[in-house]
């Protein structure tokens, strides 16, 4: 048990910088498109640059329409920096003093519901704007089998939560 | 459930409070509590023991069995 705590310790850490990584870079590539600061341009405005803050050294790179902008690159960065918040906390419940908790049942119950449909009802929803490439889709597919993993997860987290307030009731 | 912990009664025949006897069978008051009113889905050995030990008395003085009508 000392070693799923040293690794979850090692992996929320990671999970969590990653999502105010990507938590971040959304709100600063939505500023810099609404505002036009750090942003450059090519191909007489085809595509766009999200540059590093206060230089000219491009840091993201797109397609400079709505649609694009929107679908296949700031929902795309928000969506995988809430990913990556949510599994932080899924983490997290298991350095715990104690495993099973109405804390880590939550936390999972967010992580399914968010693997489960949150991808696909984006993909359905983009579709209407945008093409969608066979990528996105098979990145639908692995969020789903996670979504039902983390399902199974919770269902075991609730046993083990009724088991442990049964022994907790042996005195 | 037909168990009834006596606790209390060997409380008072030795003039302890639940206090003392929870600090000195090392549980918190709480559980000494749970135990007290019943609502414990059982006791442990050691418990058991620590509790005789330190209430000089013998189980059944602290458990008894009484038939539900």
């Amino acid at each position: 048990m000392n070693k799923v705590k040293i690794i979850s310790k090692i992996l929320f850490y990671i999970t969590r910088v990653l999502a105010f990584f990507y938590l971040g870079t959304t709100a600063y590539s939505a500023f810099s498109l609404l505002t036009g600061w750090s942003l450059g341009f090519r191909e007489n405005k085809k595509y766009f640059h999200v540059m590093y803050p206060f230089t000219d050294t491009p840091f993201l790179n797109g397609d400079y329409n709505m649609p694009y902008i929107i679908f296949d690159f700031l929902l795309v960065l928000g969506l995988y920096g809430l990913f990556f918040l949510l599994a932080s906390n899924i983490f997290k419940v298991f350095f715990q003093p104690k495993l099973f908790t109405d804390f880590g049942i939550r936390q999972l119950r967010y992580f399914y519901w968010a693997n489960l449909f949150l991808p696909g009802l984006t993909l359905l929803f983009a579709s209407i704007f945008t093409e969608v490439d066979d990528m996105a889709i098979i990145l639908i597919i692995l969020h789903f089998i996670l979504g039902v993993f983390a399902y199974f997860f919770a269902a075991i987290f609730k046993q083990g939560l009724q088991l442990q307030k049964e022994q907790d009731l042996f005195i | 459930m037909p168990i009834i912990i006596n606790v209390d009664v060997m409380l008072a025949k030795r003039k302890m409070q639940s206090k003392e006897l929870a600090e000195k069978i090392g549980i918190t008051t709480v559980n000494l509590s749970i135990l007290k009113t019943g609502k414990a889905k059982g006791i442990r050995f050691d418990t058991l023991e620590a509790i005789c030990k330190v209430l000089n008395c013998q189980p059944g003085d602290v458990l008894e069995y009484v038939e539900e009508g």
